[in-house]
């Protein structure tokens, strides 16, 4: 089955680029140069991933985002200049599964395509009954509620654990310091509360990362939030 | 009309009270300090108020003293030569200090008019010297830009006529190298449109840092994986303190100060050496080091390599750098009221070290 892939962006160039480097074996691809265009393909042939530049001309990027995210649950993947690090903290918030910094490579924006279709078809088939969760080093027991690292069990405090299973819930895919507070300790908590969920998170690291100079499974993305690895 | 009507009912209050004052001690009072205390009363409102108002306040005082406390009271007659002779002088001291008021007054105005058009003039002075410090700075930076950006221009659009003459009669390996060639400059060129971008915001007038609590570790350790991406033979090694350091500043943009430091190290050290990243705490500052094997640049050039679109030469091969990276560091940490600054260690290192104030203490509450 052929997965299709809409891509909202206004510069001819990086849509010929996309449209090369992702059609082939596995993607069918549509274009669209404005918003409103995005709009309305993506009503009418309901893509499984959509990737949206944020700077288009006529309509903000954030606000297509939240237009889609009234009726579709599929992948949306944004695409924005690094230095406007609030602008993507906004169309995560809004609903973005993911960004992409320009420039980009086309591996890597496979690689966060892959993802995105394997989150999609988990919530497909409806919160498969995890017991378990493995990545490289790391493994989590959900029913004993126990931490491996190499094989070793570790301690982690009941926030920690709860960090820790939020990032596994959203493996691979970033989650900002307001989605972390919210699922963690619930409720709108201000941008203040931001810095306690750091701290956390950098203890977080300690425990679990073998090497924390050189981490593996847990990743910082500065001014953003985090994200958990996954192959 | 109501202004004016307000302003004839401060003179009867005025008056009224000098009157009442008078009448309540006349006992006391001779004629002349009655004149007096009504005089006060002209001077009370001349000071705020036209000479017509003043001069209308002086017949009132000069009728009133005469109707109330002159023999024959209650009436206008006057009887000696000297209550006429209170009554002139009266007449004449309070249109002397209506005068003399009036003029005072004037000049005050005058002088704040004079004023204002001073500090208008030092104004437009200084704005004009502000407006050709910026021209200067922008002709410095758009000159330092076409040059900084025409480095990886030229590699990529040369590289790729290259490939699109001659595909055919180039190998596989050299036709990767080439495209490795063409990936890697494009990068570059973004990492320079990156600082540019930096640059200009930080410089623009309204810019206001975003400053949050964040673990140095986080920073450091994001920057270090970026740059290791981009030189995947150097070898970063991070020294930390076992304590977690928080620091409360703009994370993107110390994070882009670290990039910055760390790339230049990559670049102009000797090849597959190490490169160390340490930070600390130590006396009420926080700070970050990064230091290279060297070559570093002359003892004389380590105070201006932070200088604006100082292009250096540092190293065997004498590369020149880009004049942005350092100069973004030090817009950077200027914003945040902290020191950046380079030295040759006597190990003979180069080592480039910033430090921030440690002043706000991060106090963590209960969060449980």
């Amino acid at each position: 089955m052929k997965y299709t892939i809409l891509v909202i962006e206004d510069e001819k160039p990086v849509r010929k680029f996309l449209l090369t480097g992702l059609s082939g074996n596995d993607f069918k691809i549509i274009e669209a140069a404005t918003g409103s265009e995005g709009l309305s393909l993506a009503s009418q042939f309901l893509p499984d991933v959509m990737l949206i530049d944020l700077g288009l001309p006529d309509i903000d990027g954030i606000e297509i985002i939240k237009k889609i995210r009234e009726w579709s649950h599929a992948s949306i993947i944004v695409i924005s200049a690094r230095w406007k690090e609030n602008e993507k903290v906004a169309a995560l918030d809004a609903g973005a599964d993911d960004y992409l910094t320009k420039p980009f490579g086309m591996s890597e924006l496979q690689a966060r395509i892959r993802v995105a279709l394997r989150r999609n078809s988990l919530i497909q088939t409806t919160q498969i009954e995890n017991t378990a969760f493995e990545q490289s080093f790391l493994k989590v027991d959900f029913a004993s509620r126990t931490v491996f690292i190499k094989n070793e069990k570790i301690h982690l405090t009941p926030i920690e654990y709860r960090l820790l299973s939020v990032m596994i819930k959203y493996a691979g895919k970033v989650v900002t310091h307001k989605q972390l507070l919210e699922e963690v300790w619930g409720g709108e908590k201000g941008e203040d509360f931001n810095q306690y969920a750091r701290v956390y998170m950098a203890h977080l690291r300690r425990k679990i990362e073998p090497d924390p100079a050189h981490p593996k499974i847990l990743i910082t993305e500065v001014g953003v939030g985090y994200r958990l690895i996954t192959d | 009309m109501i202004r004016s009507f307000a302003t004839y009912l401060w003179i009867i209050a005025i008056i009224s009270i000098c009157t009442f004052v008078c009448f309540s001690a006349k006992e006391y009072l001779t004629e002349g300090d009655i004149a007096m205390i009504y005089l006060l009363g002209v001077v009370a409102v001349s000071s705020r108020f036209s000479w017509i108002h003043s001069i209308i306040a002086v017949f009132l005082s000069v009728a009133l003293t005469n109707f109330l406390f002159v023999p024959p009271l209650y009436t206008f007659h006057v009887e000696n030569i000297r209550s006429l002779i209170t009554f002139t002088v009266m007449f004449i001291v309070g249109t002397v200090v209506t005068w003399l008021s009036m003029s005072l007054r004037k000049h005050n105005e005058e002088m704040k008019i004079k004023e204002a058009e001073k500090s208008q003039f030092m104004q437009q002075n200084e704005e004009n010297k502000l407006k050709s410090e910026k021209e200067k700075l922008r002709n410095d930076l758009l000159s330092s830009i076409a040059h900084d950006l025409r480095t990886p221009l030229s590699s990529i659009s040369g590289t790729a006529s290259v490939l699109l003459q001659k595909m055919n009669d180039i190998n596989n390996d050299k036709r990767n190298d080439m495209l490795l060639t063409i990936s890697d400059e494009a990068f570059r060129l973004g990492r320079l449109v990156e600082n540019i971008l930096n640059i200009t915001k930080l410089e623009s007038s309204g810019f206001v840092v975003k400053k949050e609590w964040y673990p140095l570790e986080e920073i450091i350790v994001s920057a270090t994986s970026r740059v290791e991406k981009l030189y995947k033979d150097r070898n970063v090694k991070i020294s930390l303190p076992d304590e977690m350091i928080m620091i409360h500043a703009d994370p993107v943009l110390i994070e882009q100060v670290i990039i910055n430091l760390l790339e230049n190290a990559a670049k102009y050290s000797f090849e597959k050496t190490e490169i160390n990243i340490e930070a600390g705490t130590e006396n009420g500052f926080i700070f970050v080091c990064v230091i290279d094997n060297g070559p570093g640049v002359k003892i004389e050039d380590l105070d201006i390599i932070f200088e604006k679109f100082q292009q250096l030469q540092r190293g065997s091969d004498m590369k020149t750098g880009s004049g942005i990276g350092l100069s973004v560091c030090k817009a950077i940490i200027k914003v945040h009221n902290g020191e950046i600054f380079a030295q040759i260690t006597p190990e003979n290192k180069f080592k480039v070290s910033f430090k921030l104030p440690d002043k706000e203490v991060f106090t963590p509450e209960k969060t449980q």
